[in-house]
């Protein structure tokens, strides 16, 4: 075989010949200038996802007993917030007593917003018993605090190519605050779907946004707020739990897509009720806040904790997260969502027996082989020994 | 305090990962250090419902199996990882489609079938494909006794036994093919793989393409079971096994210097460690634009190679989980290439456009029927941008419908390529950007195969030129970005070169 490219083979071995040359010249001629320190993918990037945010409180509003709306903007006078879709979360950060405590909320303010000058984000904050973050934010927070946030994150968002124009959303509580900014977003024509929100609450005192939900409604004919009251009876409201009845009512004969956030139990609850209506996973998508909390009696164990070059030893209860003993111990890790779907506080078990079998999380395979887990959802059966990242 | 290492790589990548681990195998004290949370850079997956993506990898070239073993393979059984590795075999070639014109053919693995296709598809390639595959038997021999003679080949030898190698070295693809006098047809057909490499026939050179091309179709390719993530992962395990640390979560900001000679880097905790020797998997144009303060530290001849480079095409792919099985939406192929063009140059040129859409689409159930639900389709997407046309585009405001909009285009295109339905049945999708391959591996301006292959920076200019070329003492390149430029075989492979070259520094001082 004798392959010859050019006339004369001669040449083709010179030219292979002078190619490193060749090369030399190429580079000789550019200039010796300084390289770009950015580029306009990675300036984009840092805007969607900042590893922080800095925010202020710049309102604290009661909106009932123990709810109050936090209004943030940028600490920094011309700061700029990351956007976000309706439904995404933010992840806040607070140092209380001696604890490093990070906690995510729902954004209920509209994704418009973010590019308001100040831009500004708003979440809902309900009291919980005995929660180290909503008693803090509640009780001792006050407006021109710096508090950090992460990045918005979240998959509980309205796709166009992949949901149906018709959003049939289920609230518990304060897991109305997605459904809002969702609201909010029609409202200003950052989003283009109908949204029937079915909003279960204990009593009528502990509706929020109803009056604004209902302008929404009325302007642009694309929201619907039904209520339902588990804990009081009113004639004006529907009684009870939702039904999968209300679902079907609300549904009519178009397709539709429901959407669902709450706790876990309200979780729970929908997939029996909802069964018989055969929501495929496709039309059903859900986001959890925050994960059960095992019964029975708790034990304390060793925890011993590997970052970086480091090490140290603290205890950990069995009737808490391995991500709270973390943060209880002053070792703030990377996470997000502290419901086992995000994967950010991902961790390496060197030793020891945790319980994580929470359904709807779903670790790698690679992960699973080599006994990675997620502290923010998994619990300590015996002392255990962890690597984890560096926050 | 202050730590120190032998040697510390920056960033867990594909190059980064067989780095540190011929490093610690070789005795050195190691240290990898990863700013994200998990390792693989783009070898990695991601989870959305019930679906676990894979993030990047199409299909391994220079595998092989453990019958018939390429380089890539090689190397994993060389560092004790093999057994540790699940590979399944991709079922065939590929399909290449263009919705303009039509054509749409089909081609399968190993030579004889690929060249008996060919000529079922045009009568009279036979004796062309049949020169090309055995110029790629030359070429192959040509460049390991090339790799064995460190930079210097003796000409004569050269001459004596590589005479082919000798005359295609320095073309592009479609001057060599012209000259074996392939038809265009058959030309056009052969090129598929060319976004593979990410350079089109006129600029790509003959070289590295044949390889790739004679490689894929004689060893076939393979894919992880466990994804791209469960190879990363199985490596980061097998460094700390050795004795190797591997830190996440804690990028390095800056290598430090000391009268032009690594001294160690600081973290972005702050933290500094000591080490006289850097193998950084990240970009010469990022460590070199932002993280070596003491410019004058930086050789001239390294910025102005830089300078004179052209980065790669800009990322852009989507994820689909759809809620029905590949067969039931007809997809009945693994890895469909459809183009604006089945001209490469053509091809090449539409993707400086956010309006023309040519994609890589892969249907991993067809190589690893249970990578999802029963009942259900993991298919993804992967276009390049070689242009700044999405940065010019993309605006914080506009982001989110932007991806929306362009998800869009490449579904509609792939559904009008293949004549089948499968927007209905999404049921999840995720879109990444270059600003999302920014963000996840900070690469510049978020071009996910490195350098652009062409013209005097392809690889085999690269390879000829790498041991007379300046380096910064203390400093070596492994990675997408570095001479054996992008791809997984090759990221794996320059790790293990970074390495073996840093490991000479060492022993001789430098």
């Amino acid at each position: 075989m004798k392959v010859k490219v050019s006339l004369i083979g001669l040449i083709d071995m010179l030219r292979f010949r002078d190619l490193g040359k060749h090369r030399a010249e190429w580079i000789e001629a550019a200039e010796a200038k300084p390289l770009p320190a950015t580029y306009p993918a990675n300036e984009l990037a840092k805007r969607l996802h900042p590893k922080h945010q800095s925010l202020r409180i710049a309102r604290i509003e009661r909106l009932a007993d123990n709810i109050a709306l936090f209004t943030f903007v940028p600490a920094q006078e011309g700061g700029k917030l990351a956007p976000f879709m309706a439904g995404s979360y933010i992840s806040l950060t607070m140092e209380i007593d001696g604890s490093v405590v990070s906690r995510s909320y729902s954004l209920c303010s509209s994704p418009k917003a973010v590019f308001a000058e100040p831009g500004c984000y708003q979440i809902v904050v309900k009291r919980s018993k005995n929660g180290l973050a909503s008693n803090y934010l509640l009780d001792r927070a006050k407006e021109g605090d710096i508090l950090s946030a992460s990045d918005p994150a979240g998959h509980l968002n309205h796709s166009n190519i992949r949901d149906e124009k018709h959003v049939i959303a289920l609230a518990g509580g304060t897991g109305i605050s997605p459904f809002v900014a969702m609201a909010r977003a029609i409202a200003d024509g950052v989003e283009d779907f109908e949204l029937t929100i079915i909003y279960g609450v204990k009593n009528r005192s502990e509706i929020l946004f109803a009056d604004e939900l209902k302008a929404i409604g009325g302007k642009t004919g694309k929201v619907r707020v039904e209520y339902v009251l588990s804990g009081e009876e009113d004639p004006a409201y529907a009684h009870g739990f939702i039904t999968r009845d209300m679902v079907a009512q609300a549904a009519g004969d178009r397709p539709y897509s429901v959407f669902a956030a709450g706790p876990a139990a309200f979780l729970t609850y929908l997939d029996t009720e909802l069964a018989p209506l055969h929501l495929d996973q496709k039309h059903y998508r859900t986001e959890r806040t925050g994960v059960p909390l095992p019964e029975g009696e708790a034990r304390t164990f060793k925890l011993t904790v590997r970052v970086e070059d480091e090490v140290y030893e603290i205890p950990a209860r069995s009737d808490e997260t391995v991500l709270t003993a973390l943060e209880r111990g002053g070792l703030l890790i990377r996470n997000k969502c502290r419901q086992g779907s995000c994967g950010y506080c991902r961790s390496h078990l060197i030793s020891g027996q945790i319980s994580a079998d929470l359904p709807g999380t779903k670790m790698r395979l690679g992960d699973a082989r080599y006994n990675y887990f997620l502290p923010c959802c998994t619990f300590p059966l015996s002392d255990l020994e962890i690597q984890v990242d560096r926050y | 305090m202050e730590t120190a290492y032998d040697a510390i790589v920056i960033g867990a990548g594909n190059g980064g990962l067989i780095a540190a681990l011929r490093l610690v195998e070789s005795g050195k004290k190691t240290l990898l250090v990863e700013k994200h949370t998990v390792p693989g850079g783009f070898a990695t997956s991601f989870i959305r419902g019930r679906f676990e993506f894979e993030a990047s990898l199409h299909e391994m070239c220079q595998l092989g199996t453990a019958e018939k073993p390429g380089d890539l393979y090689k190397l994993f059984e060389e560092l004790g990882v093999i057994d540790r590795l699940h590979f399944v075999t991709v079922p065939e070639a590929f399909r290449v489609i263009c919705p303009k014109t039509g054509e749409d053919y089909s081609m399968p693995f190993g030579e004889e079938n690929f060249i008996a296709k060919m000529e079922s598809y045009v009568p009279g390639s036979r004796r062309s494909m049949t020169t090309f595959f055995q110029l790629g038997t030359e070429i192959s021999r040509a460049t390991k006794y090339l790799n064995e003679s460190r930079g210097h080949p003796d000409t004569k030898v050269l001459r004596r036994d590589y005479p082919n190698f000798m005359r295609v070295a320095a073309y592009p693809i479609k001057t060599v093919l012209n000259a074996i006098r392939m038809p265009e047809k058959a030309q056009r057909i052969l090129d598929t793989y060319w976004s593979y490499l990410g350079a089109p026939e006129s600029r790509l050179g003959f070289i590295h393409f044949c390889i790739m091309v004679t490689q894929y179709i004689r060893l076939g390719a393979q894919i992880p079971t466990d994804r791209s993530h469960g190879i990363s992962v199985a490596l980061t395990e097998k460094i700390r096994e050795l004795g190797g640390d591997v830190w996440f979560g804690d990028g390095v900001k800056k290598i430090l210097t000391e009268h032009g000679h690594v001294t160690g880097v600081e973290l972005d905790s702050g933290k500094v460690v000591r080490t006289q020797h850097v193998i950084s998997n990240a970009a010469p144009h990022t460590v070199y634009g932002h993280m070596i303060d003491d410019v004058s530290a930086i050789p001239a001849s390294e910025l102005k190679l830089a300078n004179a480079r052209e980065l790669s095409g800009r990322g852009f792919s989507m994820f689909l989980g759809l809620d029905r099985s590949p067969d039931e939406l007809g997809l009945d192929n693994y890895s469909y290439f459809i183009y604006d063009s089945l001209d490469s140059d053509a091809a090449f040129a539409s993707m400086t456009s956010l309006d023309r859409f040519s994609q890589v689409t892969v249907c991993l159930n067809r190589a690893l029927p249970d990578c999802s639900p029963e009942g259900t389709t993991i298919l993804y997407f992967t276009s390049l941008y070689f242009n700044s046309c999405f940065d010019e585009a993309a605006t914080p405001e506009n982001y989110f419908r932007l991806k929306e909009k362009l998800a869009e285009g490449f579904i509609a295109n792939f559904e009008k390529a293949t004549k089948t339905s499968i927007r209905p049945y999404i049921e999840e999708i995720e879109v990444a950007t270059p600003a999302t391959y920014a963000r996840y591996t900070g690469a510049p301006d978020g071009a996910i195969y490195g350098y652009l292959t062409a013209d005097l920076d392809n690889m085999m200019p690269r390879l000829m030129r790498m041991y007379q070329e300046g380096y910064m003492p203390g400093l070596r390149f492994c990675g997408g970005h570095a001479a054996r430029s992008s791809g997984y075989n090759s990221a794996y492979l320059s790790g293990d070169l970074a390495a073996k070259l840093t490991l000479g520094d060492m022993k001789e001082g430098r």
